[in-house]
């Protein structure tokens, strides 16, 4: 791509000479991250201090120029190589911690602090910060959250997103939006999570900060099956037992593992889990014996526990060699990212073995146990075209054989370049369409990291379309019908005004079933037109229970397009949307992570009901009652720029209208 | 036209003793980034070009063929030059790659210094003419004595860092360690040493009371000593492989000659010694010298091995700075913790290598233009954590915080590891 002279010289007149980079070797050097993707950009830019940024970003919106934010580059996706040229921000020299609030409990960031600094910063001062990706000694704080990383503790703790408070965004037209999740109106900041930065830069970031648990025991142990280590993670959850991390490990990588570090794990078990609990000393004694009795009923062959820091480090350390272990092996590791629902861990596992077996190539298999998240490690040497295809070949399987289990094909490493292909494979061509219309509402000109995440021509290659549910065909029938007719809508749950008052009221109530209750991944998948009272009544009766308002009569729907009751929305994990053109979008699954596209489940939270109908969500359940929160003031229709904008690429015919506009008709 | 430059993809590179070819070793290289947050350079330049990882790249790219190395010789010169050699990126390697080998190896192909040329010049006159350069050092300390010495104009040149400092920390011109040694009367008899010492060039000339500390922890138990000798260490910096491979081959016959391959060797300089550990490694392309060389390195030691460990000697916090220069051989800095441990116990600050961030005697000679920026580093760390001695491995590294810390956080000292005897005497 041709970058204009002009342009360069107002980039050198912005940053200074020595930070606009055109040499051939520095391009080279910039355009290529841990994956296998190679691509050279044709301008690298140093930026220095924050306040370029936008000012950088507004130039290149002026001369079209796409732009590729690029951090630690330690991604597996090939999430910033700069597949269509253009420019590669180096954003490393932001990386500054500007203050920690301990009293207040949050932080703010610029965005290139390393994780592992904070981490440092904070525990020196009584504090932590809950996600911490494997990565987190080289890995960046926005580079973390535009990948919605997690890492072991996300179980108890939750991923990136939970844990930033707001950020400072610059939308490619450079302009800056402060973004916060109890903002009315979608959670922008929920769904530029994930998002590789194809929407936008992060400028700032403000993050979460908890006090650091007093005391952590951590438990090794080992199981003679597959299924028997996966049922006893199910159990403790039964039990109201979260621990914080649980880390597994399948034979062939133990004896890898073993044979690199000689950490003294057992080699001959299936199965080998490593468990931590923290918290208050009285807690973790009344859990760890309930802990060991069911690891006991699950039949394990070993049980080690560590109380000391010294103790833990001997049992951490296998788990934190087992990269090494296998890039010792050869040139090359290919690490693989795929999830599927817990339950459906230990088969998916065998496949993939399968898979492993197949294809003739050696791999270690490590996954956290508690988000039925696991990571393939293939070891190959990149020089020899059929191995590395060979090694291409199966990493594709496995993912494939995620998304058949009903699971995604990225976790947490994002899909980037590299699992681009898969997306088609995951999601069907209306839902892959609506990640476009996302990314053309935020950035029409196509220009902030270009050509990833959503698949090459899709429309014939996508999944084909599934639903068999009658009444959301019918409701995705006379919603295409009124579209066709022009026709607008407003959607109403159980509040009677409007369907009297609006003549073209569309009414939501007639979807109220429960289709599911998971008690062995504890999850919920109902429609959304359940009112919540009644909702919460069918899950005590089922001895579930989840984080819904009491005595809340409205539907579920609403709830959540309403954005009232804040500590849901974070508890969705799928959700199925009718679209104002009657398309059906489908999204998510009974996962605890899932980093394949941009999360729905945060754009339609808040939406009030002004960018498609919520039809169906999968939701967390819990064994144990959950505390209840108060509910905050409804939010009137959100005017803000990025939700105009939004409208106008989903809805532009403005067909789903808001209760006032009804009204005045 | 320009000329081509060649870079020899069997170039001989280590990693542990293990010998390697580069392209190999290039190969290795999964970029998965664990090196870059260990780099010095990267952390004062954070861009790909001044990382570990956009080094190795960078070698794989012009071995590929993918980037001429003629055409863009001042991003290259740039990147070699900003890689201060600590090996700190192979330490956090999983694979162990010997990326400042590589990068050596490059440097000799883009035919680049990687000292700066007067410097080059004064240690090459070290070597070929020590007389001349013995008149040289006095000649300065002449003129600093009668003030005529000033560090402006070309002692401000970056190059000749290390002379403000000599300017700057010794208060009186000092004697050079062999005349304090022949007013002492201390036998240093060339006829069958029952050790060798290899002074380091700072306890030759900038600070002869290193050499004079370092053969009294000796002196009790031998007699006969021997020094002076060049060990091929900076012929080696600064990439004249043959000469430095003569020097090597010249003390390694000298040491069979006098000692009967018996004799230890003994230096105050972390850097030699690391350097003279890895002769194996050094000769190991040429048939006949692999095994002498082997036995050669078993005989080297460091000065800490003769510091004996007293309980409790030191009740301040204290801690170790250990500067490295390309290799690392981790022994060594466990034997200097551990006496450190002992004599300070609970006082000895954790001394991770991560903490220090940067190795200082290595800084000096190679990049002297940030050595200020690092030290600052440095000191802020000592400051941070209230340390009131730090312990250095090597005499320049102690010289310049030393001086560094006087500037800026004057409460905190830095001395070489011998002066730990000095403690003792007190007590």
């Amino acid at each position: 791509m041709y970058i204009s002279e002009h342009i360069r010289k107002q980039l050198q007149k912005l940053l200074g000479k020595e930070n606009v980079l055109t040499d051939e070797a520095a391009l080279l050097l910039n355009g290529y991250d841990c994956s296998q993707s190679r691509h050279r950009p044709d301008l690298v830019l140093n930026l220095s201090s924050v306040s370029q940024l936008a000012p950088v970003i507004a130039l290149l919106w002026q001369a079209k120029t796409p732009f590729i934010p690029r951090a630690s580059a330690t991604n597996h996706a090939g999430s910033c190589s700069a597949i269509k040229g253009g420019a590669v921000l180096n954003l490393n020299a932001l990386n500054r911690i500007s203050s920690i609030y301990t009293s207040k409990g949050f932080a703010e960031v610029e965005p290139c602090v390393i994780t592992g600094d904070l981490q440092q910063e904070l525990e020196s001062l009584g504090f932590f910060y809950a996600p911490d990706p494997a990565s987190e000694k080289i890995s960046t704080l926005s580079g973390n959250l535009a990948q919605n990383a997690s890492g072991a503790r996300c179980m108890k703790y939750g991923n990136t997103a939970d844990h930033t408070l707001a950020v400072h965004f610059i939308t490619p037209d450079g302009k800056t939006h402060y973004l916060r999740h109890d903002q009315p109106g979608p959670d922008w900041l929920g769904l530029i999570a994930g998002s590789e930065g194809t929407l936008g830069l992060i400028e700032k970031m403000t993050v979460k900060i908890l006090p650091l648990p007093k005391h952590v025991h951590t438990f090794l142990t080992t199981f003679p099956s597959l299924e028997q280590a996966i049922q006893t993670v199910t159990d403790l959850v039964a039990q109201g037992i979260i621990p914080r991390c649980i880390e597994a490990m399948d034979r062939t990588t133990t004896q890898a593992v073993e044979n690199f570090s000689h950490a003294g794990y057992p080699t001959q078990a299936e199965a080998l889990l490593i468990l931590e609990l923290d918290g208050e000393l009285k807690t973790i004694q009344q859990q760890a014996p309930v802990l060991e009795k069911i690891c006991q009923q699950n039949k394990c062959q070993t049980f080690i526990t560590a109380k000391t820091e010294k103790e833990r480090e001997k049992l951490w350390q296998g788990r934190r060699a087992a990269y090494s272990a296998m890039a010792a092996l050869a040139p090359d590791v290919a690490v693989g990212d795929g999830t599927v629902p817990r339950s459906a861990l230990p088969q998916a596992l065998k496949k993939v073995r399968e898979i492993i077996e197949k294809y003739g190539v050696f791999a270690s298999l490590l996954f956290h146990a508690g988000d039925g998240n696991f990571h393939p490690q293939l070891v190959f040497d990149s020089r020899q075209p059929e191995q590395t295809q060979r090694v291409g070949k199966a990493l594709q399987e496995i993912l494939k054989t995620c998304v058949d289990f009903g699971g995604t094909i990225s976790g947490e490493h994002g899909v980037g370049v590299q699992k681009r292909a898969l997306m088609a494979y995951q999601y069907d061509a209306p839902t892959l369409r609506l990640f476009q219309q996302i990314k053309k509402a935020f950035d029409p000109a196509n220009l902030a990291n270009p050509e990833k995440i959503i698949p090459v021509g899709f429309e014939e290659k996508a999944r084909p379309f599934q639903e068999e549910n009658k009444e959301v065909l019918a409701l995705a029938q006379e919603i295409k019908n009124r579209f066709s007719q022009k026709i607008p809508s407003l959607i109403c749950g159980y509040n009677p005004s409007p369907k009297e008052a609006f003549s073209h009221a569309l009414p939501t109530d007639r979807l109220r079933q429960i289709l599911e209750i998971d008690k062995a991944n504890f999850t919920a998948t109902v429609q959304a037109g359940i009112q919540v009272n009644h909702l919460a009544q069918a899950l005590e009766k089922e001895n579930t229970f989840a984080k819904l308002p009491p005595q809340y009569t409205g539907s579920l729907g609403g709830l959540i397009a309403a954005k009232t009751y804040l500590p849901f929305i974070n508890q969705l994990t799928s959700i199925q949307v009718i679209l104002p053109n009657g398309d059906i979008v489908n999204y998510g699954g009974k996962l605890m992570k899932n980093a394949a596209g941009y999360n729905l489940c945060r754009l339609f939270a808040g939406s009030m009901g002004q960018l498609g109908l919520i039809t169906k969500v999968t939701f967390k359940i819990y064994a144990f009652p959950q505390q209840a929160e108060t509910l905050s003031a409804p939010f009137s229709v959100p005017t803000d720029d990025l939700f105009i904008r939004m409208k106008k690429v989903i809805d532009p015919e403005y067909l789903f209208i808001s209760a006032q506009e009804g009204g005045k008709q | 036209m320009k000329n081509k430059i060649y870079l020899n993809p069997s170039s001989f590179v280590s990693t542990s003793g293990k010998p390697e070819t580069l392209i190999a070793s290039v190969n290795r290289c999964t970029r998965c980034n664990a090196c870059v947050q260990s780099c010095p350079s990267y952390l004062i330049k954070p861009e790909e070009t001044a990382s570990p990882r956009g080094r190795v790249q960078l070698i794989r790219l012009i071995l590929e063929g993918k980037v001429k190395p003629q055409h863009h010789l001042p991003l290259i010169k740039h990147s070699l030059q900003d890689c201060l050699l600590c090996g700190r990126c192979t330490l956090a390697c999983a694979g162990n790659i010997a990326v400042a080998q590589q990068v050596s190896c490059l440097s000799k192909a883009v035919n680049l210094p990687l000292m700066p040329a007067s410097l080059k010049f004064f240690l090459h006159l070290k070597v070929l003419s020590p007389r001349f350069f013995d008149i040289l050092i006095r000649f300065i300390q002449f003129l600093r004595y009668w003030k005529l010495f000033i560090v402006t104009g070309i002692g401000k040149k970056s190059s000749l860092y290390w002379i403000k400092y000599l300017h700057q920390t010794m208060p009186a011109p000092k004697q050079s360690l062999q005349t304090q040694l022949r007013k002492n009367k201390i036998n240093i008899s060339p006829q069958k040493p029952d050790f060798i010492y290899l002074p380091s060039l700072q306890a030759c000339y900038a600070e002869p009371d290193i050499g004079q500390k370092t053969l009294q922890l000796l002196a009790p138990k031998k007699t006969h000593i021997l020094f002076h000798t060049s060990t091929g260490f900076f012929e080696y910096l600064h990439g004249e492989h043959t000469r430095c491979l003569s020097q090597a081959k010249h003390l390694l016959t000298q040491w069979e000659k006098l000692s009967s391959c018996k004799a230890p060797l003994v230096t105050d300089s972390w850097e030699t010694f690391a350097f003279l550990k890895n002769y194996p490694i050094l000769f190991a392309s040429l048939s006949g010298w692999q095994k002498r060389a082997e036995v050669f390195a078993s005989h080297v030691r460091f000065v800490a091995d003769f510091i004996k460990p007293q309980k409790s000697a030191l009740n301040f916090k204290t801690a170790l700075d250990f500067s490295g220069l390309l290799f690392l051989p981790l022994e060594n800095i466990s034997f200097s913790r551990r006496i450190l441990k002992t004599q300070a116990g609970k006082n000895l600050l954790e001394c991770d290598y991560s903490r220090f961030p940067i190795p200082l005697g290595s800084v000096l000679f190679a990049r002297p233009a940030q050595a200020e920026q690092v030290l600052l580093e440095n000191v802020k760390d000592v400051a941070r954590q209230q340390i009131k001695q730090v312990y250095c491995l090597s005499g320049w590294a102690a010289l310049i915080l030393a001086h560094a810390l006087k500037r800026h956080y004057p409460a905190a000292q830095a001395q070489h590891i011998v002066y730990l005897q000095d403690q003792h005497d007190r007590i």
